[in-house]
């Protein structure tokens, strides 16, 4: 239904999430895509404990820790990281083995987010529009940082995030459908205006589902990109909705 | 109801994915063997010098007839009174107080610091994937640093720690016999750390954990593949690979420190020196006459000949021993300085090299255990063990790094 009158139908989380299910179950394709790239952030995990450069493990629930993530574009969850700090001073092939798998990795789940997204909202991406679903992929994981901030400003931070999160959230499919980075921010940000209820829910359950299943030991990644192609799939549901 | 729309470019894709992929291969493929080591026979990379423990710096000639000041280095407000052996490796010096100093070894200015407060003196480790070794320090914490500090961005220094474990709420304590936070040993890029409640070998490269045992007593020794360690009265051996462990030999008697010499291990009780068969047959004990103990100085080991420190009658002396049947080579009236339970003898070619409590550092004579020289500084404060490396002597006294050489 279009809707840039202001007279848009009100849009729930279950109906969000009910057709990305319907989307999903509608093509298997974007589903076996994100499975593919959880099995191969699982393979280069297991290929990264192995060897002699350091990684960071991941933190679950059986850790105790309860989170939600919810990347502002789709991620799957890895079980071991490389942090930039230990690629100083590493032997050149170790370099290109670390960089070359971390390339693999990245690939994998944002070739699984482009496909997912161009073939739900059906269009065609550009190599441009790829590049810059990588550009941003890369940037956010770059600038993504833990602070300690204690409770009096963690709450109000908190609270900002998720306000600024859930306006965004349209934006890597109106990246995919073409427009700029610019352009996408705005646009997310414009027909967003209304839904931030609905958007906070899926932005929860999902991003919930994705920590919970990415603690699953040894396949984590896996579950990790099963709730990564329900996020796609919600937010291409959803922008299918503002048409 | 979706209609198929048109699919992504799949060739391209799976082409960028094969291409990503043979990077990845071709850097595991083209891996060396060679590793980034502080081996060289120069360096004192570790407490007691070598993963045996025998504090003896092969090769080197020390200061001999007298010693003059090479540099300082005011270690003032990140250290206390007492601090332990420093590590000299590749050119660097590094001593630990509150944090990690590291010390340009020739000239004696700063390269960086570390905020990490260990007890234990570092270990430079083997890093099979980095073309440095790893410093790795053992408190609350584990840390591998990189052991230049990394690069630096207007003085600060992001790439600095390679990996960390999770700290533990372990603090190091001390007992009647000194700190319980023993050295980390490096050998064949793993690093032994005994600490929270257990010994650790990590990876030195990714500080991945290879295995753990049950918590030992004192610093380990390792040589040709296999970990010595201290139970109550027993010398256990763990593969330095796997960790799998063996009884080595029972001594009934209460042990307090292992070095493993070339030929032999030689451990230390708290009233003897038992020297012990790589096939776990106890060849000597020794004992010096009248009421004595042996000194909680770990002993050295050098050209087949044992240096210890035994209390006789409450009084000091440093004893030299034939390390194939005990017998001893000469005795002198020398005191060690206990350093709170982390000192250790140091050896080169021709010396010994000796804290004493009483303010001074000496050169004692390995032929015959003559003091050939005594360094003091103005105050009386206790110098720490020493390292030796490219000639020079490294130590710490009253807050300050000293580099000494030959006069």
């Amino acid at each position: 239904m279009s809707v840039d009158d202001g007279k848009r139908t009100p849009v729930s989380t279950s109906a969000l999430l009910t057709r990305a299910g319907r989307l999903l179950v509608a093509n298997p394709r974007v589903f076996a895509g994100f499975v593919l790239a959880g099995v191969v952030v699982t393979a280069v995990d297991a290929l990264r404990r192995g060897d002699p450069v350091p990684t960071v493990g991941f933190v679950g629930l059986l850790d105790g820790d309860i989170s939600v993530t919810f990347g502002l574009v789709a991620r799957v969850t890895p079980h071991a990281s490389t942090p930039l700090s230990s690629l100083a001073s590493l032997r050149t092939p170790w370099l290109l083995w670390t960089g070359g798998l971390e390339l693999l990795r990245t690939g994998a789940v944002v070739g699984a987010g482009v496909y997912g997204f161009s073939r739900l909202l059906e269009t065609t991406p550009s190599p441009a529009t790829v590049l810059r679903y990588l550009v941003i992929f890369w940037g956010l994981a770059l600038l993504s940082f833990e602070a300690d901030v204690g409770l009096f400003l963690g709450i109000p931070l908190l609270i900002l995030f998720f306000a600024v999160l859930v306006r965004l959230v349209a934006f890597p499919a109106f990246l995919v459908s073409g427009a700029s980075i610019t352009g996408a921010l705005s646009r997310s940000w414009s027909r967003t205006a209304g839904d931030g209820w609905a958007l906070f829910g899926v932005v929860f359950i999902v991003g919930f589902a994705n920590h919970a299943l990415a603690s699953v030991p040894t396949v984590g990644p896996v579950g990790s990109a099963l709730a990564a192609a329900v996020q796609v799939a919600a937010v291409a549901a959803y922008v299918r909705h503002l048409r | 109801m979706v209609s198929d729309p048109p699919s992504p470019p799949r060739r391209a894709v799976l082409t960028a994915g094969g291409g990503l992929l043979g990077t990845a291969l071709a850097g595991r493929l083209a891996l060396s063997t060679e590793r980034a080591s502080p081996d060289r026979d120069d360096d004192w990379p570790m407490d007691r010098r070598d993963p045996g423990g025998t504090s003896y710096a092969r090769g080197v000639a020390g200061p001999r007839d007298d010693v003059a000041v090479r540099w300082t280095h005011s270690l003032d407000g990140r250290t206390g009174l007492l601090a332990p052996t420093p590590v000299v490796a590749d050119g660097t010096v590094y001593v630990v107080g509150d944090g990690l100093t590291a010390v340009d070894a020739a000239g004696g200015t700063e390269r960086f610091h570390h905020p990490n407060s260990p007890i234990a003196p570092p270990a430079v480790a083997t890093a099979t994937a980095y073309k440095t070794p790893t410093v790795v320090l053992a408190g609350n914490r584990t840390l591998g640093l990189h052991a230049r500090g990394g690069p630096s961005l207007f003085g600060w220094r992001p790439a600095m720690t390679r990996w960390t474990t999770t700290p533990h709420d372990d603090e190091p304590s001390f007992s009647f016999g000194g700190p319980t936070e023993t050295p980390p040993v490096a050998a064949d890029g793993t690093v032994l750390v005994d600490s929270a409640g257990a010994l650790t070998a990590f990876d030195a490269s990714s500080g991945a954990v290879r295995w753990q045992a049950d918590r030992t007593q004192r610093r380990p020794a390792v040589r040709d593949g296999t970990v010595y360690a201290l139970g109550l009265e027993s010398l256990y051996g763990f593969d330095l690979t796997r960790g799998d462990r063996t009884t080595v030999a029972t001594v009934d008697r209460g042990l307090r420190s292992v070095t493993a010499a070339p030929d032999r291990l030689v451990v230390g009780t708290y009233e003897s020196l038992v020297s012990i068969s790589y096939d776990g047959i106890i060849e000597w004990e020794y004992a010096p006459d009248g009421e004595a103990s042996l000194e909680e100085v770990a002993p050295a080991v050098a050209d087949g000949v044992v240096y210890a420190s035994f209390a006789v009658d409450e009084t000091q002396r440093l004893l030299a021993l034939d390390a194939t049947d005990g017998t001893t080579l000469w005795e002198a009236p020398l005191a060690v300085d206990q350093g709170g339970g982390r000192a250790a003898l140091a050896v080169s070619e021709a010396m010994l090299y000796v804290p004493t409590p009483d303010g001074g550092l000496v050169g004692v004579d390995r032929a015959d255990g003559r003091v050939r020289w005594r360094f003091e500084t103005d105050t009386a404060y206790p110098w720490s063990s020493v390292a030796v490396a490219d000639g020079l002597l490294y130590a710490f006294a009253d807050r300050t790094l000293y580099a000494l050489e030959a006069a």
